[in-house]
């Protein structure tokens, strides 16, 4: 069984179809990629994954169960966390605090004692490499720190699946390397990632498998290497006259 | 408490202890003081608990409940209601005048709190509106004549003593209940709410249901403020009690004292209570403008109120003889 299970999900803001139809399915221990041009609907996908906007028609399943009418905040506990294109730390509070809610409320925390949410929080700080600015207000951090918080935050959440929308953009090549890294030790450690990016060579060289998304419908998933090369997602990214040119272009 | 909690690192014991000190302080202070001050240092008392209650919807969700009044009057007026018509002792009036509005903001709380920044400042007042015409045309609360209270047996001495030792024991009760959901989940949700809404949410918080407990709190600890007032003034009038003025002063003391901070609204309302009394009462006439004037400046220069002043001025002090030292 599919740890999640998108079926036949659409939805429109007003005319415009956002997502039209898609279905698709990540299994446990997975490293999905999600990509496609600007406006083909990728962060509404996750949106309506975690709850954020509600799907019109269609259902998704995680662990079997339909997560349809059900509040951003159960299906965070329910064991999926994200993260946001655009950051959102909260601010006037430490770094240290802000991974804290992740772990304050996680599924199981009200059973927790708080040394262990603390040890949580230390042992995230680490694995994230926050621990030096554990105790700055966030407002001080950098970009590349601020992507690793959001991480961080949902790592604290002891997710089964992790949403990541873009947590590369804007950062410099240096850094991408590192998160790449990050992402795959995370992955290691069991958690399941579908991942919204950009940057090509990250998401073709950390997906076991990609979905590419064009203009609110899915159309067309596989190994990367495979998708890479498929005349429907070039066409995509680089219209229809440009398909007679050079492919090798193309690839890289 | 934890050490690795950065609020509670922040609190030195320099500051502890100052605060208790100054408990002790007002707590004797009855056996100097008599009379006018000790009337005005218990509507100080009072003024900071309905201050450090609206604190918790202003300054830790972010909500600006401007009509939080409303509260005030209700406590008033079910308390006057069970003592006259239905003879009730005052402590179980008061209880359950608190829970009254603790319920009602639980009620109105689940539709009202969907509203975000200026609309739900607008719907609170509306609510305090609302309510105010409520109380005026039905007949139970003495309508627009106004209603009295039994008298607080026992001389003017002891009552003085009585609501003095009740609105500082209030304000007690407030800092305490503000001190303890800080540190727990209520006030990380609640902090978290305040800046990134949708962040909170998909990291698990119920933000509807935090936002609904923090308003239900602050009204309870509101409306004992209006029992306990009704009670000492002996007469209630739908406009003096549900006058949008009391929401304004109590809102500017938080913003003054530090929205967000445990003693920051006790602060404001210390301040801005004994401004009035020291200064104003000379200048009646321009008491709203100096209002006014000290709100234009708060939010110009002073967006953390005192506190943020308090800790600017101890990071300069710790920092400064170092940055010193390394030049």
């Amino acid at each position: 069984m599919a740890l999640l299970e998108v079926r036949n999900v659409s939805r429109s803001f007003g005319g415009v179809h956002a997502v039209n139809d898609v279905s698709f399915a990540i299994n446990e221990g997975e490293i999905v990629g999600l990509i496609g041009p600007n406006g083909a609907g990728k962060t509404t996908v996750m949106n309506l994954i975690s709850g954020l906007i509600t799907v019109d028609k269609g259902e998704i399943f995680f662990q079997g169960q339909p997560l349809s009418g059900l509040k951003p905040h159960t299906i965070a506990r329910k064991g999926i966390a994200r993260t946001f294109q655009i950051v959102k730390p909260f601010q006037g509070m430490t770094v240290r605090e802000n991974v804290m809610i992740g772990a304050l409320f996680r599924a199981d925390a009200a059973g927790l004692k708080r040394t262990h949410i603390n040890d949580i929080v230390r042992e995230t700080l680490a694995l994230l490499e926050l621990e030096a600015r554990a105790d700055s207000p966030v407002e001080e951090l950098n970009l590349a720190q601020r992507k690793h918080l959001e991480l961080a935050r949902a790592m604290a959440m002891q997710p089964r699946l992790l949403l990541l929308d873009e947590v590369m953009a804007g950062l410099n090549l240096k850094e991408i390397e590192k998160l790449m890294h990050l992402v795959r030790r995370l992955n290691e450690r069991g958690i399941t990632i579908l991942v919204i990016e950009h940057v090509m060579k990250a998401v073709m060289n950390l997906s076991h498998r990609v979905l590419v998304m064009y203009y609110g419908g899915l159309i067309a998933a596989g190994p990367p290497e495979e998708v890479s090369q498929d005349p429907r997602v070039i066409e995509a990214y680089l219209g229809k006259r440009r398909q007679k040119g050079p492919v090798k272009e193309v690839q890289q | 408490m934890d050490k690795t909690v950065t609020a509670a690192r922040k609190r030195s014991p320099a500051g502890l202890i100052i605060l208790v000190l100054a408990a002790i302080i007002l707590a004797l202070l009855p056996l100097v003081i008599q009379g006018y001050w000790i009337r005005v240092i218990t509507s100080l008392f009072m003024y900071a608990a309905m201050a450090e209650a609206l604190n918790l919807v202003v300054g830790y969700a972010g909500y600006a409940a401007f009509g939080n009044g409303v509260f005030f009057g209700i406590g008033a007026y079910m308390t006057a209601i069970l003592m006259t018509h239905y003879k009730w002792g005052f402590f179980p009036a008061s209880a359950i005048s608190g829970l009254t509005a603790m319920l009602i903001a639980f009620i109105l709380g689940w539709p009202v709190l969907r509203l975000r920044g200026h609309y739900f400042a607008i719907a609170t007042i509306g609510i305090n509106m609302a309510v105010m015409e409520i109380v005026t045309y039905v007949g139970i609360t003495g309508g627009g004549k106004g209603i009295s209270l039994p008298l607080y047996p026992g001389d003017i001495v002891k009552q003085g003593m009585f609501f003095y030792y009740s609105m500082f024991i209030l304000m007690l009760v407030s800092i305490a209940i503000t001190a303890w959901i800080v540190h727990g989940r209520l006030g990380y949700g609640l902090r978290a709410i305040k800046t990134q809404p949708d962040a909170a949410e998909v990291m698990g918080i119920d933000t509807t249901l935090y936002k609904v407990y923090a308003w239900s709190i602050s009204a309870l600890i509101t409306g004992i403020a209006g029992s306990l007032n009704a009670y000492w003034l002996t007469f209630l009038e739908p406009i003096y009690v549900f006058d949008i003025m009391i929401s304004v002063e109590v809102f500017v003391m938080v913003l003054l004292g530090g929205p967000g901070t445990i003693l920051g609204p006790i602060l404001g309302a210390f301040f801005l209570k004994l401004l009035s009394e020291l200064v104003w009462s000379q200048f009646t006439l321009i008491h709203m403008g100096v209002l006014g004037l000290i709100i234009v400046v708060i939010s110009l220069f002073l967006p953390a109120g005192l506190m943020g002043l308090l800790r600017q001025a101890g990071r300069w002090r710790r920092t400064a003889p170092q940055s010193l030292g390394n030049r």
